[in-house]
């Protein structure tokens, strides 16, 4: 008998045995893992519900009866909050922006994330480290003279400009995302597209995009997620009603409430802004996880 | 590639045509045919859908009818209006007057030399009485924030500090009149005590609020500049003046007394207020948007009395010494039109658009004589009365705003949850505060 | 792979010239600042070589906001793993529902922070949040004395709802390492007798460390850079005891509440910051370099 015989009957006898223990000790061994992620999943959900809930109560209830169920429904807080304070024509900003600005985001970092890892030329290393520097760099020095330039562009106050501005920050952290993406698929393919007379750049429109899309997919909806909360920088680039995004109207809502005191607004702009994103990960939480899982470990 | 390369044609001509028709979108209105027209850039604190922005859309609107070759254009920043406003003036943007909070401008726009005097326009007649326009405020809101002689702001709004109380519970504890000395007001304190009500509201650790209680008692006992002399101190020494050790005390003695209940320390705005408007606690030192503030939680029928901040025996302050949150209008330096925006301001002064203001917004106003909303009738009676304004934090917070971030407050917030003593407080005073002015 | 040079400037011009014109420009412009005492208003720089530096050296709240930040990077993070290990392994546990439990874990993620600081502030509340509102249920009563939010505790208690807010993006990464890995290595480790703890160790850490590498890298730039929740927690004025280095930058240049005008010497925190963080990937790539086992 040799060692591989002798590790086989030595793998099936364990997997035997541990199918007995299994079986036996499966609802013991299990229930520490059902208690522990199941109270946590728990309090998760029970804060949605919360939030959802107090958007729906009075002003007074929020604070008298902060976890009883509402007494009565107040759907005016939305009302209030989709139509006086205009999370209407916020949400539509915000869409349309947010939306062009992943689109675009893709469109520039999957052919820069391609090359940075998977052709060799000079200066990568460098250009892949003045990318992931980015990463590092705090936003709020970026705000006045990021200002200048897009002063001196025409590019304040504008939709236009804050889609630009969230294309260029966004890039670092794609790019980082991606080129992980990229170099975990297998090198043979390339190798074969061009021994079949592809042309370099059709290596990757035709092999490689395809090939990446789930990290493409995963880098829209950490995208999408981050710009739709994103407030910092649409604070300091739009100025006007009309421009205003989702997140920009929440928070001034929220900034607003010393003199306006109304929480039960603020509860209901919260879920105005938390929908979209929920709605989004409940149908491509799974693409997106099976995303990262390919990305992760290249 | 032909794919390929559309996409990249594609972004390039996206950011190209975006970026060329953008101008078109930012040009003014066409002028009136044969009148100049004039366009001014009116940059605000409020939000767009606040009642006060909705008020003052309203003067503009009003202010337009009765001038046709004038436009005002309000943005609506929201807070951080004086922050953008920075940027934007780096970045050559064009912006004709703004508001804020007084403090704020004290110790930003006002204090870089980047508004525009209104001493002369002062002295044009009310367009609505026989007086100047310096006489339509309340006594000492005017000059309130004033550089030197030089007049930069235009206060529309006030928001007197008192203490804001549940006048049911007052009444139910005996309390029938407003306490004047420290003594009858600690007499107050242990009836409501005994009445079996929390007495004071307050956040555990929002020195915005809290510290009034420390500007107050320093004032009521040494008279106004006293603090702010000894914040700009640099050998710290004179915080080893007895005023403080003393105001330090009769605050940890309200805290000692039980007037405050234990969980304070924990409350996170707006933990604390909250407890007024549910009942629990009757009375919080504040601004006076407290009563507008918890309106929709304490409910219509709320009995809102206004306290005045006793005066404390022997002491050079006075209990009518009234702290006023002001806001106010600036003109910006570099404007054409300082004379048209004055007549606006003007405009919005008479006593019928300050009357709108006040109960449109249920806000405190500059104007003498306009009846506050019922809420705070108190606040009125007080600014109207004030024999003198105090700057909140005695003015520490516009000269020296990064002294009371870095040394004052985190020493307060200690003093206020008494993890340190009157006294221990007093001697990290002096210390940090040389320590501080070594360095700046 | 062999490529044309056009290939390559080509792919890399878009991504290169956004990047560069609006963010790399303006950094670098930014770091000029931090050579000035200015406070952002009009002309009124002057220029005074390092002395912001030497100011930031010697500002006593600038370390202690760095120590904060660093208490949020290295407790937090061992707590964040850590976590996120033990509910790796749980959900590996043959569990049922193991995508919806994952799901559920990671949704923070996916809320507005100020949803969620408002959230935490209702929790901790001293008279009736409801940790005050569970315990006194139970008469538990250290407990509903215990006051999350006091200035002794405030610190720790954010730092629980970061580390919440954090555990299910990290249990992501590590599940999406820990999948990848062949049954049969498992197999093996239990044919040598390796229990449960043995296992972990000398099989699935040693399997994932390429993933667990950029998962440490992500949290240490994001727990560096923290800003917003912690901002957001606190009312209206941040206490000093919520401090990060972000919050010291923001508050120093762009006073939200208060007038305190000093661009340069925040540009110059911005800039400590930036240090801190290639210092601490630097450090972390090093620990951390191990032979990648392929299998």
């Amino acid at each position: 008998m040799d060692t591989q015989e002798l590790n086989n009957i030595k793998r099936e006898e364990a997997a035997k045995k541990s199918a007995r223990k299994g079986k036996r000790l499966m609802w013991l061994s299990r229930t520490p893992s059902y208690v522990f992620v199941g109270i946590w999943s728990l309090f998760t959900v029970f804060v949605i519900l919360w939030v959802g809930l107090s958007s729906l109560k009075s002003n007074m209830q929020i604070f008298k009866e902060p976890w009883m169920l509402p007494t009565e429904l107040h759907f005016e807080n939305f009302v209030k909050a989709w139509s006086v304070m205009r999370f209407s024509n916020y949400f539509l900003n915000s869409t349309l922006v947010v939306l062009i600005s992943v689109v675009l985001i893709l469109v520039v970092s999957a052919p820069a994330s391609y090359v940075l890892s998977r052709l060799k030329f000079r200066g990568r290393t460098l250009i892949s480290m003045i990318y992931t520097a980015g990463m590092g760099i705090p936003y709020p020095l970026l705000f006045i003279p990021l200002f200048v330039i897009m002063a001196s562009l025409k590019l304040i106050d504008n939709l236009v400009g804050l889609t630009i501005v969230y294309v260029s920050l966004s890039i670092p952290f794609t790019v980082y995302i991606l080129t992980g993406f990229f170099s975990s698929l297998p090198s043979e393919l390339e190798e074969a597209a061009i021994i079949d007379g592809c042309k370099d750049y059709q290596v990757f429109t035709k092999i490689m995009l395809p090939l990446a899309s789930p990290g493409l997919i995963t880098a829209a909806i950490f995208n999408f997620i981050g710009l739709w909360n994103e407030y910092q920088l649409a604070l300091v680039f739009i100025n006007s009603d009309e421009n205003r995004t989702i997140s920009l109207g929440l928070y001034s809502l929220a900034n607003s409430m010393q003199y306006t005191g109304d929480w039960a607004g603020l509860f209901a702009g919260i879920v105005i802004i938390m929908v979209p994103t929920i709605i989004l990960y409940i149908f491509l939480s799974e693409k997106m996880i099976a995303g990262i899982t390919m990305g992760a470990s290249k | 590639m032909k794919r390929l390369r559309m996409l990249i044609l594609l972004v390039i001509a996206l950011s190209l045509t975006l970026a060329a028709c953008q101008p078109a979108a930012e040009e003014p209105e066409a002028p009136a045919a044969g009148e100049e027209q004039i366009v001014l850039e009116y940059w605000s604190m409020w939000n767009p859908s606040e009642p006060a922005a909705l008020a003052i859309q309203k003067w503009i609107d009003a202010f337009e009818a009765e001038n046709p070759n004038i436009t005002i254009n309000a943005t609506w920043n929201g807070r951080e209006n004086q922050t953008k406003l920075r940027s934007a003036l780096a970045g050559g943007t064009k912006v004709d007057f703004m508001d804020q909070d007084a403090d704020q401008i004290t110790g930003g726009l006002q204090k870089e030399g980047m508004g525009y005097p209104l001493n002369e326009f002062l002295t044009q007649q009310a367009l609505d009485e026989d007086i100047s326009i310096a006489d339509t405020f309340t006594p000492g809101t005017l000059e309130l924030h004033k550089d030197g002689d030089t007049y930069y702001q235009f206060p529309y709004m006030n928001n007197t500090w008192q203490f804001w109380a549940n006048g049911d519970i007052l009444a139910e504890a005996g309390v029938t009149a407003h306490p004047q000395t420290w003594d009858e007001f600690l007499a107050m304190a242990e009836q409501i005590k005994d009445a079996g009500y929390n007495v004071f509201a307050a956040e555990g650790n929002e020195f915005s609020y809290n510290f009034a209680y420390f500007t107050y008692l320093v004032e009521r006992m040494e008279g106004p500049g006293v603090l702010l002399a000894a914040a700009a101190d640099k050998t710290g020494e004179s915080w080893n003046d007895p005023v403080f050790l003393k105001s330090a005390q009769m605050i940890t003695d309200l805290w000692d007394a039980g007037y405050f209940p234990p969980e304070t320390v924990g409350y996170v705005w707006p933990a604390g207020q909250m407890t007024l408007a549910t009942g629990d606690a009757t009375m919080e030192l504040c601004g006076s948007w407290l009563p507008n503030e918890l309106r929709g939680t304490a409910g219509e029928d709320f009995n809102w009395v206004g306290l005045k901040f006793p005066g404390v025996e022997g002491g050079k302050g006075d209990v009518d010494h009234l702290t006023e949150w002001l806001i106010s209008f600036m003109i910006m330096k570099d404007t054409e039109y300082a004379e048209e925006i004055f007549e606006f301001f003007k405009f919005t002064q008479t006593k019928e658009n300050a009357q709108m203001m006040a109960i449109d917004a249920i806000i405190g106003v500059t104007r003498k004589g306009v009846t506050w909303p019922e809420l705070l009738k108190d606040g009125e009676e007080a600014a109207a009365n004030a024999k003198l304004a105090l700057k909140p934090y005695d003015g520490i917070q516009a000269l020296y705003p990064e002294y009371q971030e870095i040394v004052l407050a985190p020493a307060f917030n200690d003093l206020w949850v008494t993890t340190i003593t009157p006294e221990e407080f007093v001697e990290r005073m002096a210390t940090e505060s040389k320590a501080f002015w070594d360095t700046h | 792979m062999k490529a044309r040079k056009g290939l390559i400037i080509l792919f890399l011009l878009p991504a290169s010239l956004l990047y560069g014109i609006f963010f790399l420009l303006p950094a670098i412009q930014a770091f000029r600042y931090s050579l000035y005492n200015w406070s952002g208003f009009g002309d009124s720089k002057v220029f005074i070589g390092l002395q912001n530096y030497v100011e930031l050296v010697n500002d006593k709240v600038f370390w202690l906001s760095l120590r904060n930040t660093m208490m949020i990077l290295v407790v937090g993070g061992i707590i964040v793993f850590t976590l996120a290990f033990i509910m790796t392994v749980a959900l590996n546990s043959g569990i049922k529902g193991k995508k919806l439990f994952r799901a559920m874990i990671f949704l923070p993620n996916v809320i507005a922070t100020i949803a969620l600081t408002t959230l935490w502030a209702y929790i901790y509340n001293p008279s009736f949040g409801i940790i005050v509102n569970f315990a006194k249920a139970f008469g538990l009563e250290k407990l509903s004395n215990y006051i999350w939010t006091s200035p002794d505790n405030v610190f720790w208690s954010v730092l629980i709802a970061i580390i919440w807010m954090n555990v299910g993006y990290y249990l992501i990464l590590l599940m999406a390492g820990v999948d990848k890995i062949p049954k049969e290595f498992y197999e093996a480790a239990e044919i040598e007798g390796a229990n449960k703890v043995q296992t972990f160790f000398k099989v699935t850490v040693p399997l994932i460390w390429d993933v667990l590498t950029i998962a440490v890298v992500l949290y240490s730039i994001g727990a560096l850079k923290i800003f917003e929740f912690p901002y957001a927690f606190y009312g209206i004025s941040v206490p000093q005891q919520l401090y990060t280095v972000g919050i010291y930058l923001y508050i120093m240049g762009f006073g939200k509440r208060y007038p305190i005008y000093r661009l340069g010497y925040a540009t110059a925190i911005g800039v400590m910051l930036l240090l801190s963080v290639i210092i601490v990937v630097l450090i972390l790539r090093k620990l951390m370099k191990r032979d990648i086992l392929e299998y």
